[in-house]
């Protein structure tokens, strides 16, 4: 297995593509992580270890078999910052698990801790995602949510309506879904984001 | 241009009518107007027009330069060139206004778009509209306020370049000036595109101050029960529905 092992005391912007990771950050910084894997578990700790300590991490996710997402983030300090973003689509009739744990211990006052998740199945995948807040300390701004099952009718029907076909509606909201990266045209000369890409104009669905 | 036949139809998978015998004709040019009462079944009348999912349509047809639109998908509707702004413009989260309307007017035309040319047709639309540049990068919708969705409702009918143009609604949510920004864009389109025909549904006359309407139809429970010119519009403003003696004896009917 291989696993991305950092530890980080600047703020940085990674990208990480179908690795394991454990990330530990030291210092008072802001890391941005987005992190791409195609059919496979994935297993993600992240050590926030300094006050001020913050991490925005994308996760984005294409499945095809039964697979297991463990995500842990622990708050070991004060003031220690974390934003989760967890996308995932299940593009045939398996299982896909997200199970996120965001964990502030005792006395770790004025951490965040959130947590967005959402999975989309595009045939009969039987989904989980189990979003967990295990948190020993009163002052603590937490949230977390999670959204199992396909897009929102609205959206394809607003695309279609301005004339693209049911399959380009498509293709964009799964790209929009999976790519988070703001400016991704930095990364379009990347061989395992190409990869990433080209996974994507494989799923048809809608 | 436009011809609805005796157009009935319901919410699917229930027996809630929504419409009921109406029809409609516009021709190449005019500028007609659909006002009524809430919960009339205008808005859900220009959704039917383009396809919505929710909709299922019992009788009639709706027929548009000789092709029968209910034998269409939504997107195959949009590329014979009717344009829905709608009135509460869906939230698209990662995909770019730019992004979208591209793979858009590729798939209308049928031929790739010169990038250049389309910056450069963007950035003249945003301009006119008071819109920044960050709009071209910007998720469809995504953290826009009231304003800035029913101008990239404007954006996009620039864009495009539609034959059939219906509003809905397009002055709720939109201050004054926007209002006159939003319809001296569509009214400069309409000067470049003489044989552009409009469909407005309003519950206010404000917006015919600045786009003027040739017909004024007033709809109440799912069918047309009166037309006649602006003057019926300003009757309405003044007076209210309730003024209008069709209205009251359609409500006594039901």
């Amino acid at each position: 297995m291989i696993i991305v092992n950092k530890i980080i005391e600047k703020n940085s912007i990674i990208n990480i593509y179908q690795e394991d990771v454990s990330i530990d950050i030291n210092a008072k910084c802001i890391v941005e992580i987005y992190h791409y894997v195609i059919d496979k578990d994935t297993n993600i700790k992240i050590n926030l270890n300094c006050q001020g300590a913050c991490i925005y991490y994308h996760y984005s996710n294409i499945n095809y078999n039964d697979h297991i997402v463990n995500i842990k983030i622990y708050h070991n300090e004060k003031n220690t910052i974390s934003n989760f973003y967890n996308h995932g689509v299940n593009v045939l009739d398996n299982n896909l698990s997200f199970l996120v744990d965001g964990i502030i211990s005792k006395d770790m006052d004025g951490s965040i801790c959130n947590q967005e998740n959402q999975i989309i199945n595009v045939s009969n995948g039987r989904s989980t995602i189990c979003p967990n807040l295990l948190i020993d300390c009163y002052d603590v701004n937490s949230s977390h949510s999670a959204y199992i099952g396909n897009f929102n009718l609205d959206k394809l029907f607003y695309l279609q309506s301005r004339g693209l076909t049911i399959d380009t509606s498509y293709h964009l909201l799964i790209k929009g879904f999976l790519i988070q990266n703001k400016n991704f045209k930095d990364l379009e000369n990347n061989n395992d984001f190409k990869v990433f890409l080209d996974e994507i104009l494989k799923i048809r669905g809608g | 241009m436009l011809e609805i036949k005796n157009l009935s139809c319901k919410v699917k998978d229930t027996d809630k009518k929504i419409l009921s015998n109406l029809s409609l004709k516009i021709n190449d040019g005019e500028t007609h107007v659909i006002m009524g009462p809430n919960g009339t079944g205008k808005s859900t009348l220009s959704k039917i027009i383009m396809g919505h999912y929710n909709y299922e349509v019992i009788s009639g047809d709706i027929i548009f330069n000789n092709t029968n639109l209910l034998e269409l998908d939504t997107s195959a509707r949009a590329r014979l060139g009717i344009f829905l702004a709608m009135q509460d413009p869906t939230v698209i989260s990662g995909v770019s206004n730019s992004e979208f309307l591209k793979e858009a007017i590729q798939e209308i035309k049928g031929e790739k778009v010169n990038l250049y040319s389309f910056i450069k047709e963007m950035e003249s639309n945003m301009k006119n509209l008071n819109l920044s540049n960050d709009m071209l990068h910007r998720s469809i919708n995504e953290g826009y306020s009231g304003g800035e969705k029913k101008k990239n409702e404007v954006l996009q009918l620039k864009m495009l370049k539609p034959k059939l143009i219906i509003l809905d609604e397009l002055d709720s949510g939109l201050d004054v000036d926007s209002l006159k920004v939003c319809c001296s864009n569509i009214n400069n389109y309409l000067k470049e595109n003489k044989n552009t025909s409009v469909l407005i549904i309003t519950h206010y006359p404000r917006i015919l101050e600045y786009i003027k309407p040739d017909y004024v139809h007033i709809l109440s429970n799912g069918k047309i029960i009166k037309t006649g010119d602006f003057s019926l519009a300003k009757e309405i403003e003044n007076s209210g529905y309730s003024s209008i003696n069709e209205i009251r004896k359609n409500d006594y009917c039901e």
